[in-house]
């Protein structure tokens, strides 16, 4: 990849977000003409966005709007604060709620995308909040949520984390495995360390080529892989 | 054999083995349930709109029986401890079928309606199914065979093989091959992270196939004649194709290139992080596996 490649991969979620100036917007168009590369990046973040669109269509297990909007009103204070001190950095935004534009860089979106998928397939509940959350209230629905906050939310999720929801679905185990048999949770333990070890393969890889697609496109899949392993064990616990 | 099933083994013997026959009526677009810890369950078929149950099992266990309209529940309960009991299903052909068994093998021959098995130790096996056809294990095979539904075959620890399958299919494992034969899926998704990923099918004008393992060879034998817009992928995997294809000089060593076969219309991904990839000609896969 060329550094002009470089250069345009990292503006394509602000032509997503048609943020770019006229005469950039021609530009990058230009410019994917001749990037096959870059072409597929942006296959892939349309991809998450209309991941997003249909996240906010799936009744969720539990509601997850309150958390969302404590996130949101959470950060928003955390803004002003930092705009009253004068430290707020232009174009880092919140804003789809306020009609501003929101960017993310082409890994913060891979990483979404990994979260996106982890939401959408009822691992949130246990995320949120354990197997207790089966007994919350009935859900009300968050199709009222837009699209954009969703992303956002699962953008910062995707930043800050991934880890953090492995950490926590990793507990909910903890508290379920006397439910499973000894055998089975080393099995699954030993499975979890061989994905770890691809995790960690790739992640190299990515060090020393960071603008490599397939090995961002990889690492995602990996990591959901390890995602869909735990959700799928933590359900084996009600069986 | 671990220390539960081991200790239910043990009560087994002490207690008077049993088999009870049971015949219930049932509607023919039944959904049958099967909920136990341990035990086989054999799926079978007939043209009667009766479900008929062979329990094997000990005296001081139970099978329960539920029906509410389309539903047909089946149980086992012990005032000992584990259940542990062997059944032999025979099943209106198009009846759905929903068995979660931590314990078992399972196999299920010619029902049509909707299939859902869920393993944690055994395997597999279903011949048939339409409409959807999800199965998971952790510690075991998960095999399918004739099949024209949407197949989602999932297993932790064990090889997912899928034979003449033509719906849509998702399979995966995270220790062991995944072997699809005579498939003429257009939707395929095909991933391990510690196998080989093995495709002897047609490859149908607008399908999408995806084969991605971490460490392990793809193996992808298409037929004469198959259109398609393959993109390799690696991070350290050898290339090799029975095909001509135009490549452009040193693309080749760059570990990701992509060429078209006739008119392009599929899409085909073969990605190997560590191992090899090879495209060629169907029924290569077959001769390998014979010998």
């Amino acid at each position: 990849m060329t550094d002009s490649a470089d250069t345009w991969r990292d503006r394509l979620s602000e032509y997503l977000d048609e943020a770019l100036e006229d005469s950039e917007r021609s530009e990058l168009e230009e410019h994917l003409e001749g990037c096959e590369e870059c072409r597929e990046t942006l296959v892939e973040l349309r991809q998450v966005v209309a991941r997003a669109g249909k996240l906010v269509d799936a009744p969720p297990a539990r509601d997850l709007w309150p958390e969302i909007a404590y996130r949101i009103r959470e950060t928003e204070e955390g803004e002003r604060h930092e705009s009253r001190a004068g430290t707020a950095e232009a174009g880092s935004s919140l804003a789809g709620r306020h009609g501003r534009s929101f960017t993310f860089s082409v890994p913060q979106l891979a990483a979404a995308a990994v979260t996106l998928v982890a939401l959408s397939s009822g691992i949130a509940w246990q995320i949120a909040g354990g197997f207790s959350a089966r007994q919350a209230e009935p859900a009300v629905p968050v199709a009222q949520a837009p699209a954009q906050t969703n992303l956002l939310l699962a953008s910062r999720i995707a930043n800050n984390d991934y880890e953090s929801a492995i950490a926590q679905l990793e507990r909910v185990l903890n508290v379920g495995r006397d439910r499973l048999d000894s055998a089975t949770v080393r099995k699954v333990e030993e499975k979890l360390a061989l994905i770890d070890k691809a995790i960690d393969e790739a992640r190299q890889a990515l060090s020393a080529d960071p603008s490599n697609a397939y090995l961002n496109r990889y690492l995602v899949g990996t990591m959901r892989r390890k995602l869909d392993l735990l959700r799928r064990t933590a359900a084996l616990t009600e069986l | 054999m671990n220390a539960t099933i081991l200790a239910a083994a043990l009560s087994t013997l002490m207690s008077v083995p049993q088999e009870t026959d049971t015949l219930i009526a049932v509607p023919g677009n039944v959904r049958i349930t099967v909920e136990q810890v341990a035990g086989d369950v054999t799926v079978s078929t007939w043209s009667q709109n009766q479900v008929r149950v062979l329990a094997d099992h000990r005296s001081d266990d139970t099978v329960d029986y539920e029906l509410d309209g389309n539903e047909l529940s089946i149980s086992a309960h012990s005032n000992t401890g584990m259940a542990i009991v062997d059944f032999e299903l025979t099943v209106p052909v198009s009846a759905a079928v929903e068995i979660s068994s931590p314990f078992a093998d399972v196999r299920i021959i010619g029902t049509q309606g909707d299939i859902s098995v869920q393993t944690v130790e055994g395997d597999i096996h279903v011949e048939g199914g339409r409409g959807r056809v999800d199965l998971h294990a952790v510690d075991g095979d998960v095999m399918v065979f004739g099949s024209e539904a949407t197949v989602q075959a999932a297993s932790v620890d064990g090889d997912v093989m899928l034979t003449d399958v033509s719906g849509g299919i998702e399979a995966q494992t995270v220790d062991g091959d995944v072997i699809l034969r005579d498939a003429a899926s257009d939707n395929v998704q095909a991933a391990t992270v510690d196998g080989d990923i093995m495709w002897d099918g047609d490859i149908r004008d607008g399908g999408h196939y995806s084969f991605v393992t971490h460490d392990g060879d793809v193996v992808v034998g298409v037929q004469p004649g198959a259109n398609a817009k393959v993109s390799v992928a690696s991070f350290d995997a050898d290339f090799e194709i029975d095909f001509e294809v135009s490549l452009e000089p040193g693309e080749q060593e760059s570990k990701r290139f992509s060429f078209v076969l006739g008119s392009g219309n599929a899409r085909m991904e073969l990605e190997s992080f560590d191992g090899s990839i090879h495209l060629t000609r169907r029924g290569y896969l077959a001769e390998e596996l014979e010998e």
